[in-house]
């Protein structure tokens, strides 16, 4: 590991350290949270940790209600906070429905559904809003002073009968409400989104489904709006001021980077010891290995909940493809178990956070160990048999996971679902995406320090030897049969760390979130990828994974792109994405094709260099167009973004492609320069023939 | 018992005749087909939407003389382009690759298919009419005795193929050594396409075949497949009649394990104990091939 790699790491923990105690308040929690039934038509199977509000009819059917703790807060500060809600997945109709909050007349006293719903005070009321992400947010104002003045701090959140639809029920994720500090508020006359105006086109909550999955639910058309004026809220800016969370009474979680921090910093420590005056190699240049742990803490810090909460599924997928990548691409065997290796530590993970009722982050051993035990159950099979019977019997384990152990009540639980504590790092609770950002980022950290050490070891040179030629392996030593059960152990385990990361980041499972066909999607990954490095897993996962979950491919062309890119991959362009990157680096640095002069080895072409990077603006523009299309809901902004991000990426594109021409063409003339100093006599290799070149001068 | 062992079998028939075109190609392409199951299935699609059509069925009783052709030939056709798109460049490269390109190949044909038809269950129509038969108690309907009849038959047509025609020993010598077979004056290219041709249509076939006893969407072959690879994968992948056993081996267990314990996935559970258990002890699996 170099020092400015090191000297990155350090800085970005150290940032997230930073953000982590100045924005404690985005990690504080309602202090109660429940919901009860007004009707006789109240949902009749609800999810556990999911609230409902309710109605049939026009006829109010079920309330939820949030009781928050103001810790001291001043008025001003409630005035200028809100309360933000996340819709569930078994809303229905939850789309187009109008909800309203009156003020607690009585505290909460129990979480959960309620038997008798307290009472409401109705004379405070104000409208809810919902958010182009599908979440709800309910500005504070007018409750502050009521609660200042010694009222309980809770709201009811009721459905607006008056102005909604008529049948409509909203579940809302207990887990994910998140009670924001000082925010910049919607303006309340804003707050006219719901009802018609809204389409019924943002999802609920976005789950790590595999993009392969058999259930043929196409992303549903965006309905056109309705005539009147297209009115858009804007997305009130989850930035929060320092200045004003620093005066919070909440402590900074700061053990949750501190304790990631100092596992890190001793693994360095170790490192840097083992490897006394490491011999200086032409690598990547300095920004290239410092800007991407720079950049984490930076996106951390200006995404919202919502895209946080995307992003770190996109993660977690990429943390079950390194595992994946190391069986794939570096021993050259084939796991379609994957799915399975990823959700049996899952539910280990949830079972023992639920019955214990400690924090599922505590899980991870346990997760690690059902990991490696799957893996190498396969491993045994690896032991005796040759790399494609292993891949049936993967086949045959991972549809004995699907069809048996997730159908065992004693491992996936009730069938209403497990209830999985918060996750808390002594006593300390993190309950939104952003404030369990670090203990995602750090196990990424450590996870690609240790493959990169696994890539550099013995290990990982045996495994390349045993994917090119396993005889010859054999015969230079290598313990061809162990190293091949090795690595399916180890692919079990880094599934295990995925698994146990998504019961953290999600704290929901069902088995329908690991089906088979989720499998072929790490596979999908780690054949995009490549062989060679994790930068590839990493762009391969942002753009299977990324894609499915932004929505950036329209419809249901990444489902057919995907395995014509896969085709095409494994069939004539087996370098795959790492190969792709290799290719841009080396041609950057101007090496592949120049004359094997010492001048040129190292120069940097300035033309070909505003090329590429005129392309990757213009791609660049494009996928931020197309990421705002996905994330909105008005059908005209998705056309402006389309007419405007699409056509200046596209021609950036073009001029890109133009001067990569140009470039090419004044390097031929360079080359030709350096090799034939004098011109070749022609006529001798006509051969009496006519040149050819003189067809086409008589055209 | 008698009629769990029964139905078993005619379930086996299905797990064999799957099996034994996925050994067909194995044989001389070193590649195990996942989308075998799949190409049968658009193939049965194709079949009955022509077979049903309003147009076919005024020719009364003909339209099976179209639709019959029309899907196998499909199949050939989706055979022999696997063959020329993954498996000819594949050739010299590690046999997961190949696997790999045809579980996308998989995944495209069920996305399509769900673009074409949709994702619900379609009209089908029996092939043949009649009451059926009663054996060891249990009524046998005349559709799963043309399963039986037609496993049979297209097993002895293979098995002749490739023993005494010379298209056999072409594909005999190519399955053994592609390298020596070319030299030979053998067109291993041309052999190879053959093959996945001849599978293509044998899927199509097979799938015609189940596609009236089971619910047709377009994953019903996709679950029959995956039970059918542990199938191959018993009978040591390279025999056709090692197949076609454990395939019958396999439905019997099935229905016995499913009689004895009504629990959901208790067959996978131990199909996979089954397949880890056997390639321990016996790595090539239960049956070798002699070629």
């Amino acid at each position: 590991m170099r020092r400015t790699e090191r000297a990155g790491i350090a800085a970005s923990l150290a940032l997230l350290l930073l953000m982590a105690w100045a924005a404690p308040a985005a990690a504080a929690a309602p202090s109660h949270q429940a919901w009860a039934a007004t009707g006789p038509a109240a949902p009749p199977n609800p999810t556990a940790g999911n609230l409902y509000v309710s109605t049939v009819g026009g006829q109010e059917q079920a309330r939820a209600f949030v009781e928050v703790d103001l810790a001291g807060r001043g008025v001003e500060d409630v005035a200028a906070a809100s309360l933000t809600l996340t819709p569930g997945s078994d809303g229905v109709v939850a789309d187009q429905a109008t909800l309203a909050a009156c003020t607690l007349a009585e505290p909460l006293t129990a979480d959960g559904k309620l038997d008798k719903a307290p009472a409401v005070d109705c004379s405070v009321r104000a409208p809810l809003t919902r958010q182009a992400d599908g979440t709800w947010t309910l500005s504070l104002a007018p409750f502050a002073d009521r609660w200042s003045a010694g009222g309980p701090a809770g709201v009811a959140i009721i459905p607006d009968t008056d102005a909604g639809p008529a049948v409509f029920t909203v579940s809302l994720a207990a887990e994910r409400t998140s009670f924001d500090g000082p925010v910049a508020v919607t303006p309340a006359d804003d707050t006219s989104t719901s009802g018609t105006d809204a389409t019924p086109v943002a999802p609920p909550i976005p789950s790590t489904e595999s993009l392969f999955t058999v259930d043929p639910a196409p992303v549903p058309a965006p309905v056109p709006p309705v005539a009147s004026a297209p009115s858009h809220a804007p997305a009130p800016s989850t930035i929060t001021t320092v200045v004003a969370r620093r005066g919070g009474v909440d402590r900074p979680p700061w053990i949750v980077v501190l304790v990631p921090a100092a596992v890190i910093a001793l693994l360095l420590v170790g490192a840097s010891r083992r490897r006394p005056g490491g011999v200086v190699t032409t690598g990547s240049s300095v920004p290239a290995r410092l800007v991407p742990w720079l950049a984490v803490p930076l996106i951390v810090a200006l995404l919202g909940e919502t895209t946080t909460y995307k992003l770190g599924s996109v993660a977690i997928v990429f943390i079950a493809a390194v595992g994946l990548h190391l069986l794939v691409n570096w021993t050259g065997e084939l796991s379609l178990a994957h799915a399975g290796f990823i959700g049996v530590p899952a539910f280990v993970v949830a079972q023992f956070s639920a019955h214990t009722g400690l924090t599922p982050l505590l899980g991870l051993p346990l997760a690690i160990v059902t990991g490696v035990a799957l893996g190498g159950v396969v491993g045994v099979a690896a032991l005796r048999a040759r790399g494609l019977q292993v891949a049936l019997v993967t086949l045959a384990v991972g549809i004995a996971i699907g069809q048996f152990l997730f159908f065992r009540s004693w491992i996936v639980g009730p069938p209403q679902g497990l209830l999985i504590p918060t996750p808390s790092i002594l006593g300390h609770p993190l309950a939104s995406s952003r404030a369990l950002a670090p203990v995602l980022v750090a196990t990424i950290a450590v996870v690609v320090l240790l493959t990169r050490a696994i890539m550099r070891s013995t290990i990982g040179r045996a495994m390349l030897m045993v994917r090119e030629d396993p005889d010859a392996a054999a015969a230079a030593g290598v313990a061809v049969a162990q190293y091949r059960a090795l690595a399916y152990a180890l692919a079990g385990g880094f599934a295990g760390v995925a698994g146990w990361s998504y019961v953290v980041w999600v704290q929901q499972v069902t088995p329908k979130a690991f089906p088979l066909q989720l499998g072929f999607t790490y596979l999908v990954i780690a054949a995009l990828a490549g062989p060679g490095g994790l930068a590839g897993v990493a762009v391969a996962a942002l753009v299977i994974q990324g894609g499915a979950l932004f929505s950036i491919l329209p419809g249901r062309t990444a489902l057919y792109l995907g395995p014509v890119a896969l085709i095409y991959n494994v069939t004539r362009y087996q370098a795959g994405i790492n190969g792709l990157l290799a290719g841009a680096a080396s041609f950057l640095r101007g090496r592949k094709g120049a004359p094997m002069t010492k001048h040129h080895v190292l120069t940097i072409r300035p033309l070909a260099v505003a090329a590429v990077s005129a392309i990757v603006a213009g791609t660049g523009a494009i996928l931020l167009a197309w990421y705002h299309m996905g994330n909105t809901d008005q059908v005209w902004i998705q056309n402006q973004e389309l007419a405007s991000g699409g056509l200046l990426g596209l021609s950036l594109i073009m001029v890109g492609a133009a001067l990569l021409i140009r470039d090419g063409i004044v390097r031929a003339a360079e080359l030709r320069e350096h090799q034939q100093p004098e011109p070749p006599v022609v006529e001798a290799s006509t051969n009496g023939h006519k040149p050819r070149m003189r067809v086409k001068e008589t055209v | 018992m008698g009629a769990v062992v029964v139905n078993g079998v005619f379930v086996g028939l299905i797990y064999g005749l799957l099996a034994v075109g996925l050994v067909v190609v194995y044989r001389v392409s070193r590649i195990v087909n996942f989308a075998y199951g799949e190409t049968g299935m658009l193939c049965a699609f194709v079949f009955f939407g022509i077979r049903l059509h309003p147009t076919a069925t005024r020719l009364v009783d003909h339209g099976i003389l179209v639709a019959l052709p029309a899907a196998m030939l499909l199949g050939a056709g989706i055979g022999a382009a696997m063959e020329r798109i993954i498996a000819r460049p594949l050739r010299t490269n590690p046999v997961l690759n190949g696997m790999v390109g045809t579980i996308a190949t998989s995944l495209l044909f069920i996305t399509l298919g769900i673009d074409l038809w949709g994702p619900d269950v379609h009209v089908t129509k029996p092939l043949v009419q009649g009451e059926g038969i009663t054996l060891l108690g249990l009524v046998v309907s005349p559709q799963q005795l043309l399963i039986g009849a037609c496993t049979v038959a297209i097993l002895v047509a293979l098995g002749t193929t490739y023993r005494f025609t010379s298209f056999g020993l072409r594909l005999r010598a190519t399955a053994i050594d592609p390298y020596a077979a070319s030299l030979s004056g053998i067109n291993t290219d041309a052999t190879a396409m053959g093959t996945w041709a001849l599978a293509g249509a044998l899927s199509a076939v097979s799938a015609i075949l189940i596609a009236p006893l089971v619910a047709m969407n377009v994953v019903f072959m996709t679950f029959l497949a995956l039970r059918s690879f542990a199938a191959a994968l018993l009978g040591g992948l390279t025999s056709l009649v090692g197949a076609f056993c454990a395939g019958l081996l396999l439905g019997v267990a099935e229905g016995v394990i499913t009689f004895k314990s009504p629990v959901a996935g208790m067959t996978d559970a131990v199909v996979a104990v089954g397949i880890l258990v056997l390639l321990v002890v016996r790595p090539g699996g239960l049956v070798r091939a002699s070629y």
